[in-house]
């Protein structure tokens, strides 16, 4: 999609001659199902309401429609300018520019007038000026080229010019383009705002009257220089016109036509049955690849009107947009004739979100490798566990889907699959399976381990609900405006990292999620990057809370298979035991956001102060949650390779080989808590500080250590307890 | 001569393919086999199709018949039309061709064999895809042909098979023999050497790739297979090589990732330690036990779920499942990252075989921002922050719109195309109805007033079609089509025709220049 696409600038003769009458008629009579109303009108019908288009209409309708379709397709990298024989554009500079989609082409002939009747002298000059000026704007930089480069030897071209030819005038044109081409390369080697034409197509299409036949429908060629090639067309007005002007669009872009056929469609509420329509799209012709792979595109192949189209089935498989589709490459099409009821009803379809699978309509032998005619040869001994196995493949091969269609962001596009008649993916083994031991597993043993996991099974255990809160938090979208030096897709990782962070991943492994509310806000309001002072106060009565119930005895919502570990079965020691995990999980849940804000360590001091639990070093409290890394072993998959690619990859981690993971923002800490200045600054005060003496390291932060521990006791009568406050020092203050 | 020597190559083959497959009873049960025979340009037969079951690859083996001439060229052509057809043509897959390539040295038609190629004394063929095909940038062409050779084959051989691989559009992979002719001449094979070959041919085909799936803090390990291939940057035209871990970014949902194609697809597996049952347990480790859970309550033990008994006893595959059963029930995908600027999402398939399985398939993008309706994967935002809750509250999900690109396309928005007949009849229909309803819907009528007129100018039809449309709406108010409080608006819109008609430009009708 990122090559420069080819420039395309259309030049439409305003002579006087293309005033004239086509011999295409449009009819304003108003179509009435009312009978009655249908033959008064059929009376006046012809003299009031018929009209005559003049040539120039018809090339305008059909200059339109090709514009159309490449916006449809290409977008913002369609490469149009339009050029009116006579009209005077002056502003060649940003030709490229001018028209970005088609609403700006329609403005562009809206302003022109209609050519006069009366022939003006300087027609042929006219004329002459507009292949100049077409030559200019191939030349001129287009967006994508607008930095020198060696792009620049790839600027090829297309001329379509819209006229009435004789052979002397086609040798002038032919002449012209020459001389002009040339002149044009020339400068290009000087100047850099001009890049040279390596190839251009010069398309003249000769438009008729109906009235007037043409000496031959097919295509006639010459090779005015190795790089200026000319076609020429013949076309009356109208049907064959636009034809022509599909002939040579498919040509010039590499699109193609395919046929949706089958697609089923309501005539009206009221009747149940629906007909079947057909709706022609075009696209880039890379669409067909997949299929010749397969076979020559001969068997799916149709000629409408003189084009070539490949006939593809309307499935209605599913239109389950949730469904992941193997696909390998998506082209944006366009409907051939947008505006028909046909076509606006499979758009609508597919931009309400469904997507359409798209099948082979008959698979012909050749597709479908004759596996009858191959593996069915009786003079082999074919056993019967073949014969079995050949008629399901045979009977798998039927469908065939081989694209899709859908809407992205109201964008309509064809999708090719890679779909075989039998989709691999789903017959695959349900986890690989390492062995330490030398020899080799017996098949039961195999087969005992190859037994499926149940999924429901599964769920049961694993903590499913708190882990889609965390997809749905990190569910990604678009963002349109971007904060200066924020790379969006970071906040993510950021937010992916705080929430998994002291998260179980089994439900029989914690406590503290199980607990109902209020004690669940402390596990939602802590994840929290900033608290608020209403948060904190939520926090601390959820402490509170859970103090309570210690006290009352209440029973905690402790999970089926709770590890125990205490030996005394009776229901009080379990109980003692479950708040006692619980206040660990606590201390050990908190301790892990501390470092986040002031309000945070100001929740974890507030555990700490109520002294439940010992604090531990910083592994996991989660068994679950620890992983111990298997490296294969087993002498059959060469163990050696394994481990050293592996061990090469852990070297390449470090050296950024890695994509953006955890271990680039090296301490986590850094980079959460960096959101005040005094953070940063204590952190810096902390770097400096010596070792902390063994005393001191014994007692949590802020580290107060109480002086003349036993003086309390042996004058505690004398001695208010007033004062003892004063006797504590706060020696991190000093240091 | 010539059969008694294609009995003993023809066996020597069935003993590596047997050798092969014997130990190809991997862990991994990731492979399925056909074995595709052929003897002769006409004949080429499936002896054995695709199947997981090395038992019955063995015993076709062994009831090969033996045939003379063969074309080795339209075998390959079969065999990768074969594999096109089981399992598209899209990803690679690997065709492994067990070949005599030598000829004899006597051969007089070995000059003109190395042009021709196709003629061949060599019997067996056999084909060995993997489920999992993988596509590498680095070449055209999807499918790896490797040869398995009796002797080493003499520099125009090789070159003779480069160019058949060539002629069948396959790539070159690897060519692997039993006998180096260079440097001994003796004609007996040995166990050894059979084996020596296979461990090689295993670990270029069976590459299973293990990796690490993060997820901030969650990890689990699994098997990546296919092996993800190294690729390249279109924009910078670096090599990439895939890191081996995966990184979560986040999560898109299924119906806004929309099939996004991808070059390759892997199927993630988790790893199973298989272990031995051990002996009970002797008493001392009891006691041990005893101490440290009785020290404090850190020691969980052994964590005991049903997840967690010795089957599924390792602990690194809890990741992988609740991953599993999260996007399963969220219909939701995780964006990861292969390496810098190279993406691709995982989602949760269903395993057809058991309808209640499923597994983790990686689609891999191409390098880059190649998927048009995701402009941008540093652009993507986490849900929390691109849609805060307001005040502080709990963050609520609720499913949001992907924005659409500002373009006028012709099929979402209508556009006045008047190059069929039909389409300028609807838009002149559409029109004359709206002025029978007036003057009710005046908004509409001047509406379809506004888009014929600019039609009319930019298709240079003003004259005739205003004279024709005046003409028209005489004919309607005559014969009371127009209801009497609606007359006024039609006369005025003729009076704006004609004096459209003779305007240079096209003049949007107003209410007020009425």
């Amino acid at each position: 999609m990122d090559h420069q696409r080819n420039k395309a600038v259309l030049i439409l003769d305003h002579s006087s001659f293309f005033a004239r009458p086509s011999g295409v008629t449009f009819n304003v009579n108003v179509q009435n199902s009312d009978q009655q109303q249908q033959q008064q009108q059929d009376q006046i019908n012809n003299e009031n309401t018929l009209g005559m288009k003049s040539l120039w209409t018809c090339i305008v309708e059909c200059v339109l429609e090709y514009c159309r379709i490449l916006f449809d397709i290409f977008e913002d990298d369609a490469l149009i300018t339009l050029i009116v024989t006579g009209i005077d554009q002056r502003d060649q500079s940003s030709c490229w520019n001018r028209y970005k989609n088609l609403s700006q082409c329609m403005d562009f002939f809206a302003g022109i007038q209609p050519p006069n009747e009366r022939s003006l002298i300087n027609d042929d000059d006219l004329l002459k000026h507009s292949l100049n000026e077409a030559i200019t704007a191939l030349c001129t930089r287009s967006k994508k080229q607008n930095i020198p480069n060696d792009l620049d030897y790839t600027n090829s071209g297309h001329i379509i010019l819209f006229s009435t030819f004789n052979n002397k005038r086609i040798a002038t044109i032919e002449k012209d383009a020459q001389t002009f081409h040339q002149s044009h390369n020339h400068m290009a080697l000087e100047m850099t705002d001009f890049v040279p034409l390596t190839k251009c197509d010069l398309t003249l299409v000769d438009v008729r009257p109906l009235d007037q036949p043409i000496p031959t429908s097919n295509p006639e060629f010459n090779l005015i220089t190795s790089i200026l090639h000319r076609t020429l067309y013949y076309a009356q007005a109208g049907q064959m016109l636009f034809t022509r002007m599909l002939q040579i669009l498919l040509k010039q872009h590499n699109l193609a036509l395919t046929t949706v056929t089958g697609i089923p469609m309501k005539e009206d509420v009221a009747s149940r049955s629906s007909l079947n329509y057909d709706v022609d799209i075009v696209h880039p012709a890379e669409v067909h690849h997949s299929l010749r792979e397969r076979a020559p595109l001969k068997y799916w192949r149709q000629i409408k009107d003189d084009v070539e189209t490949i006939v593809l089935k309307w499935s209605a498989f599913s239109y389950d947009p949730e469904n992941y589709y193997d696909t390998y490459s998506a082209y944006r099409f366009s409907p051939l004739d947008v505006n028909s009821r046909e076509s606006a009803c499979l758009t609508n379809f597919l931009l309400s979100g469904k997507c359409v699978l798209l099948e082979l309509g008959n698979i012909p032998n050749e597709c479908a490798v004759n596996i009858n005619e191959y593996g069915d040869e009786n003079c082999f001994n074919t056993s019967e566990n073949d014969l079995s196995s050949l008629t399901t493949t045979t009977t798998a091969t039927n469908r065939l889907f081989s694209h899709m269609i859908i809407s992205h962001n109201q964008e309509l596009m064809i999708h090719a699959i890679a779909f075989g008649s039998n989709n691999p993916m789903s017959k695959i083994g349900p986890c690989y399976i390492v062995n330490d031991e030398k020899d080799n597993m017996s098949i039961n043993d195999l087969e005992e381990l190859m037994d499926e996991i149940d999924d429901d099974n599964l769920e049961k255990d694993l903590r499913v609900e708190s882990f889609i809160n965390i997809i749905r938090t990190t569910t990604l979208y678009p963002l349109e405006t971007m904060t200066s030096g924020k790379i969006p897709i970071e906040d993510s990782l950021r937010l992916l990292e705080r929430h998994t962070r002291r998260c179980p991943l089994l439900t029989n492994e914690t406590i503290l999620f199980n607990m109902p509310s209020p004690i669940n806000l402390l596990t939602s309001l802590i994840l929290r990057e900033k608290l608020s002072d209403d948060d904190v106060s939520k926090c601390l009565i959820a402490l509170k809370y859970i103090d309570n119930m210690e006290r009352n005895g209440e029973q905690l919502p402790v999970p089926n298979n709770f590890q125990y570990t205490t030996k005394i079965v009776t229901n009080k020691a379990k109980k003692d035991e479950a708040y006692r995990f619980l206040w660990r999980e606590i201390e050990y849940f908190v301790r892990g956001y501390k470092e986040t804000s002031d309000s945070h360590r100001h929740i974890y001091q507030n555990i700490v102060d109520r002294r439940k639990t010992d604090i531990e070093n910083d592994s996991s409290i989660y068994q679950s949650n620890k992983i111990d890394f298997i490296f294969p072993t087993d002498e059959t998959s060469s163990t050696s390779t394994m481990i050293t690619k592996r061990d090469k990859n852990l070297q390449e981690n470090n050296e950024k080989m890695n994509g953006r993971v955890w271990t680039e923002f090296n301490d986590i800490k850094q980079v959460v808590s960096a959101n005040s200045l005094r953070d940063m600054w204590n952190r810096k005060q902390q770097e400096k500080r010596a070792p902390e003496f063994d005393g001191r390291a014994e007692y949590p932060p802020p580290r107060l250590i109480p002086l003349y521990v036993n003086l309390n006791s042996k004058t505690s009568l004398t001695n208010p307890i007033g004062i003892q406050p004063i006797l504590t020092t706060n020696i991190s203050e000093k240091i | 001569m010539a059969t008694t020597m294609n009995i003993e190559k023809r066996s020597l083959v069935a003993k590596i393919i047997e050798s092969l497959m014997t130990n190809t009873n991997s862990p991994t049960k990731l492979e399925t086999i056909a074995l595709v025979f052929f003897a002769g340009r006409d004949t080429i037969k499936i002896v054995q199709h695709f199947t997981k079951n090395t038992d019955d690859i063995i015993k076709s083996v062994q009831k090969l018949p033996i045939f003379g001439d063969f074309s080795l060229k339209s075998a390959i052509d079969f065999a990768k039309k074969y594999l096109t057809t089981t399992f598209g043509g899209q990803r690679s897959q690997k065709i492994l061709v067990f070949t005599d390539s030598s000829h004899r040295d006597d051969d007089p038609i070995k000059e003109s064999t190395y042009n021709n190629s196709n003629q061949m004394d060599i019997d067996l063929r056999k084909v060995i895809t993997n489920d999992e095909r993988d596509k590498t940038s680095l070449s055209n062409s999807t499918t790896d042909i490797s040869f398995v050779c009796i002797r080493k084959p003499s520099s125009s051989d090789r070159a003779r098979l480069e160019d058949i691989t060539e002629q069948t559009q396959c790539s070159f992979s690897k060519i692997y023999w039993l006998l180096n002719r260079d440097v001994e001449n003796n004609t007996t094979i040995t166990n050894e050497m059979i084996q020596d070959v296979i461990t090689q041919i295993k670990s270029d085909i069976m590459d299973v790739f293990i990796s690490i799936l993060k997820c901030g803090h969650y990890e689990s390990q699994l098997a990546v297979y296919p092996k993800i291939k190294p690729a390249i940057l279109q924009t910078t035209g670096e090599l990439l090589q895939p890191s081996n871990t995966l990184t979560v970014n986040g999560f898109i949902e299924l119906s806004s990732i929309r099939s996004a194609m991808a070059t390759s697809k892997h199927i993630l597996l988790p790893i199973q330690r298989y272990t031995r049952p051990q002996p009970p347990m002797p008493m001392f480790a009891t006691k041990k036990s005893a101490i440290s859970s009785s020290s404090s309550s850190s020691t969980t033990a052994t964590a005991n779920s049903s997840l967690t008994t010795q089957k599924k006893s390792n602990a690194a595959n809890n990741f992988y499942y609740l991953l599993l059963i999260s996007l399963k029930k969220e219909k939701s995908a995780a964006l990861i990252s292969v390496n810098d600027q190279w993406f691709g999402a995982i989602h949760c398939q269903k395993f057809e075989r058991k309808k209640k399985s499923s597994r983790l398939i990686l689609s891999v993008f191409e390098p880059g921002d190649c998927i048009p309706w995701i402009s941008s994967f540093e652009r993507l935002g986490p849900y929390a922050l691109v849609f805060p809750p307001a005040n502080n509250s709990e963050l609520v999900y609720k499913k949001q719109q992907w924005p659409v690109k500002p373009f006028a396309r012709s099929y979402t928005e209508t556009f006045l195309i008047w190059c069929r007949q039909n389409n300028f009849q609807n838009d002149i229909n559409k029109f004359v109805r709206a002025s029978a309803k007036l003057p009710d819907k005046v908004n509409i009528f001047h509406r379809e007033l506004n888009k014929i007129c600019r039609g009319a100018f930019i298709y240079g039809l003003r004259d005739r079609l205003f004279h024709l449309l005046r003409q028209l709406f005489q004919h309607q108010i005559q014969t009371n089509k127009i209801k009497p409080d609606g007359i006024k608006y039609v006369q005025n819109v003729i009076m704006y025709m004609n004096r459209l008609s003779s305007s240079d430009r096209y003049i949007k009708y107003e209410e007020t220049s009425a």
